[in-house]
């Protein structure tokens, strides 16, 4: 049954197995060696092979009916490698020609360099002897490494491996003169040894059919996952080497530049032309900002030659925003800014499309074609447009247009999804500069406020100082009185007493006028110093300014001035207390008069303000330098010989006492101005 | 012949006036505190009262408030090297408020004006 074909194939495969050979097995699995022993038990129950054969084992093999023709012998239980040695030259002595079959030599010694120098020994002997030998070997308990090392120049060597219920096995090293066949993988069954191509023809061919459909199907998947997994690899680089760019700087302008050179450069999304459209919070409108790409086929030709040409790569087009953009693109920036759309025209194709979350394709095919949007395709001049939304934060900062113009390249779904991934990135980088400059304008507002802050200290100190100095001038002033009254008095008294004919009243009468004088300046000084509460009253200005101008005639007269008046109509009167803004009045006159050392014009303007009454008061002098301008109101600041510094300083003291404001406008060489205004209304 | 009480501080100041008055035929007491002033009201009539406001203790203003609680209630000028105690309303209960200056020429046309419209007691 069977058992001739199965000799006759192992037969046929080994060429017969030529004695002084040994023949090692190697195999993945103990239950792929029984076919295998089973045949060669059979083969030797037919007598062919020599009579003698020994089965040297105590694993399973041994149990195996089919080895019934074997003289079984246990030889490996031995410990030690000498010992072990010294069975197997027992058994191999003689001159008996015998077949050997060996169990798994690396199971019985776990120490690999005892198997190899097992197996090199009992491959000497039994080339001296002629007779032949099989040994299986587990796979993996003994290395390649060793079994290369095992080498005996007759040796052969076999893979085993189970698919399914199949057993197969493959020579895989073998000395010198087998037939190339030998190399094929083999099946081993019950009906014997064959080679695996030439297996069942009908179910191996259906078996095989499977398998290739199911290959290629794992094939596909594979090359599908592959697709993927390339594709999004680019796009991670491409949206790496993107934000990077994005990145690199904070400039709002120079980042929109990047985002739309990363749309449309051709190492980026690839599309012909962008535009951005960003949403200007101030004005609740939907503005184009900024936009790249030819206007043209010419132009889209002349550009790409020259990219090409100079071999611009994207950090070149990156680069060049600093050189002289955007005039190239001037046509699509003409465009783009033409797009102003409010918020609040919540129908409007481009707001419909910021308040999206996804890209959408506008124009016939995509999902929106309504009229709407194909009036802003008409103005873009282009058929189907890209659009996605750019969001951060649920915040909407604008829209992020693409076309393919010129190409006519349809935009597919990966261009929608890609152009998403980057808008994403791009709202980031907007909404991060956007921080940046809010951070930086109110850097700046502080830097001023500080400012402002050391500025006011200063003055603050400044006019403490003033007013320390004031109170002490004061305090001076009231303290000289007394004494000045002691001396003029008594100097007075005496020169009564002894009468003009006294030798003494010359000089008597020096110390009464000087003692005089010296009260005036007290009287004045007191006067700047300390002007007091306003005695406030319903005043007419008006009035009160034609009675000063007219008891100052002569002097105007005489210094060569011309005085003219300017009045509203019908001037409210004012609540002020009329001696001090007198007080004011004078000073601001002679300062003026000061200024025209040459004559000149003295104008009064009184008009009715918003809630106010100005008063101005002109002349057609020197003018105060800018630098001085700030400090005319200082006490004791003065440019002129004469004069106590202090006029327009009290003038400016009664005026704040007045709930009022002073200030003065001046250009030198053409003259100056003095403004103040009253708070409008008789009721405190 | 009219009395006046001059209240000062200021010595040279009480001889200045006293000496002015006397030679223009006023009968001249002198104080040299707000404390003595009132002392000798008390002990003699007196038609006016010229009184400085800077004193040490007692001064001008509290001595004015005492001086209009007596029962003879005398004019007072006030006689101040200060004006700002104009803005004072308890000075205004004062007949006058004059500015020193060497000078006694208002001073002493007030204190004639005083004098002469005041019935005598």
């Amino acid at each position: 049954m069977g058992l001739s074909t199965g000799i006759a194939s192992l037969d046929e495969l080994l060429e017969g197995i030529y004695w002084g050979e040994t023949l090692v097995f190697h195999g993945g699995d103990w239950s792929a060696f029984v076919p295998f022993v089973e045949a060669l038990g059979a083969l030797l129950e037919t007598g062919l092979m020599p009579c003698c054969s020994f089965c040297f084992a105590e694993s399973q093999l041994t149990r195996l009916q089919s080895l019934g023709p074997f003289k079984q012998r246990a030889v490996l239980a031995a410990s030690d490698l000498q010992s072990a040695q010294q069975q197997l030259l027992d058994l191999i002595s003689g001159d008996v020609p015998a077949t050997y079959l060996f169990s798994d030599l690396g199971n019985a010694f776990p120490d690999e360099r005892n198997v190899v120098a097992l197996f090199q020994f009992f491959a000497r002997r039994i080339s001296e002897t002629r007779s032949a030998s099989y040994v299986f070997l587990q796979k993996g308990s003994v290395s390649n490494a060793s079994i290369a090392q095992i080498v005996d120049g007759s040796s052969l060597f076999f893979d085993f491996w189970r698919v399914d219920r199949r057993v197969l096995f493959q020579p895989i090293k073998a000395a010198g003169r087998y037939d190339p066949k030998l190399f094929m993988p083999y099946e081993l069954s019950g009906s014997g040894i064959r080679p695996a191509s030439e297996l069942d023809g009908e179910s191996y061919t259906g078996e095989l059919e499977e398998k290739s459909r199911e290959f290629l199907r794992l094939y596909t998947e594979k090359r599908q996952v592959e697709n993927e997994l390339q594709r999004k690899v680019f796009e991670l680089s491409l949206i790496n080497s993107l934000t990077a760019s994005l990145l690199s700087t904070m400039n709002l302008e120079e980042i929109l530049y990047r985002i739309l050179v990363g749309v449309t450069a051709k190492e980026g999304l690839g599309f012909n032309r962008a535009f951005l459209l960003l949403v200007n919070e101030r004005e609740q409108l939907l503005e184009g900002k900024m936009a790249i790409g030819p206007s043209s086929l010419e132009e889209a030709i002349r550009i790409w030659t020259e990219l090409s040409d100079r071999h611009l790569s994207y950090q070149d087009l990156l680069a060049a925003f600093d050189s002289g953009w955007p005039e190239h693109d001037a046509h699509v920036n003409r465009l783009v800014r033409q797009i102003r759309v409010p918020l609040k025209e919540r129908s409007h194709v481009l707001i419909d499309l910021l308040m999206q979350t996804q890209p959408e394709v506008i124009g016939p095919g995509g999902t929106r074609s309504h009229p709407e949007g194909l009036k802003i395709l008409d103005l873009l001049g282009v058929e189907r447009s890209a659009a996605a939304p750019l969001v951060y934060r649920k915040r909407q900062l604008g829209l992020l247009m693409a076309d393919n113009l010129i190409s006519h390249k349809p935009i597919s779904e990966d261009d929608l999804r890609i152009l998403e991934t980057f808008a994403n990135y791009a709202s980031a980088a907007i909404e991060h500069s956007r921080l940046y400059e809010e951070v930086r304008l109110r850097i700046k507002e502080s830097e001023r406020h500080i400012v402002e802050l050391e500025a006011m200290q200063n003055r603050l100190m400044r006019s403490k100082k003033l007013s320390d100095l004031g109170e002490l001038a004061s305090k001076m002033a009231h303290e000289l009185r007394t004494p000045l009254v002691s001396i003029g008095g008594f100097a007075n008294g005496l020169l009564k007493r002894h009468g003009p004919d006294s030798p003494d009243y010359e000089e008597l009468k020096i110390v009464v006028d000087e003692v005089l004088r010296l009260e005036a300046i007290i009287r004045n000084v007191l006067a700047y110093v300390s002007p007091g509460i306003p005695r406030s009253q319903p005043t007419d200005l008006c009035d009160l300014s034609d009675k000063m101008l007219r008891l100052m005639q002569g002097v105007f007269e005489a210094r060569r001035i011309e005085v003219s008046t300017q009045y509203s109509n019908a001037v409210p009167r004012v609540l002020v207390d009329p001696d001090q803004i007198r007080l004011v009045l004078t000073a601001i006159i002679n300062n003026a008069m000061e200024s025209m050392a040459d004559g000149g014009c003295l104008t009064v303007a009184i008009h009715n303000g918003q809630g106010f009454v100005r008063l101005s008061i002109a002349d057609t002098g020197a003018g105060i330098s800018e630098q001085d301008l700030g400090r005319v109101f200082d006490a004791f600041f003065t440019t002129k010989s004469l004069g106590s510094g202090l006029g327009l300083n009290i003038a400016s003291q009664i005026i704040a006492n007045h709930k009022g404001s002073i200030y003065a406008e001046s250009q030198v060489g053409k003259g100056s101005t003095f403004f103040i205004n009253f708070p409008a209304g008789t009721h405190l | 012949m009219s009395t006046i009480l001059i209240v000062d501080d200021e010595k040279n100041l009480l001889r200045l006036y006293e000496n002015e008055f006397r030679l223009d035929g006023y009968s001249v007491i002198t104080a040299n505190s707000g404390v003595e002033a009132l002392n000798k009201l008390k002990l003699s009539p007196v038609n006016l009262v010229i009184l400085d406001i800077r004193m040490p203790e007692l001064d001008g203003v509290e001595t004015l408030k005492n001086i209009m609680e007596l029962p003879s209630r005398p004019p007072i000028i006030l006689n101040s090297a200060y004006t700002s105690y104009k803005d004072n309303f308890l000075t205004w209960a004062a007949a006058a408020y004059v500015v020193k200056s060497s000078d006694l020429t208002e001073l002493k046309a007030k204190a004639k004006e005083l004098l002469e419209t005041r019935p005598q007691n």
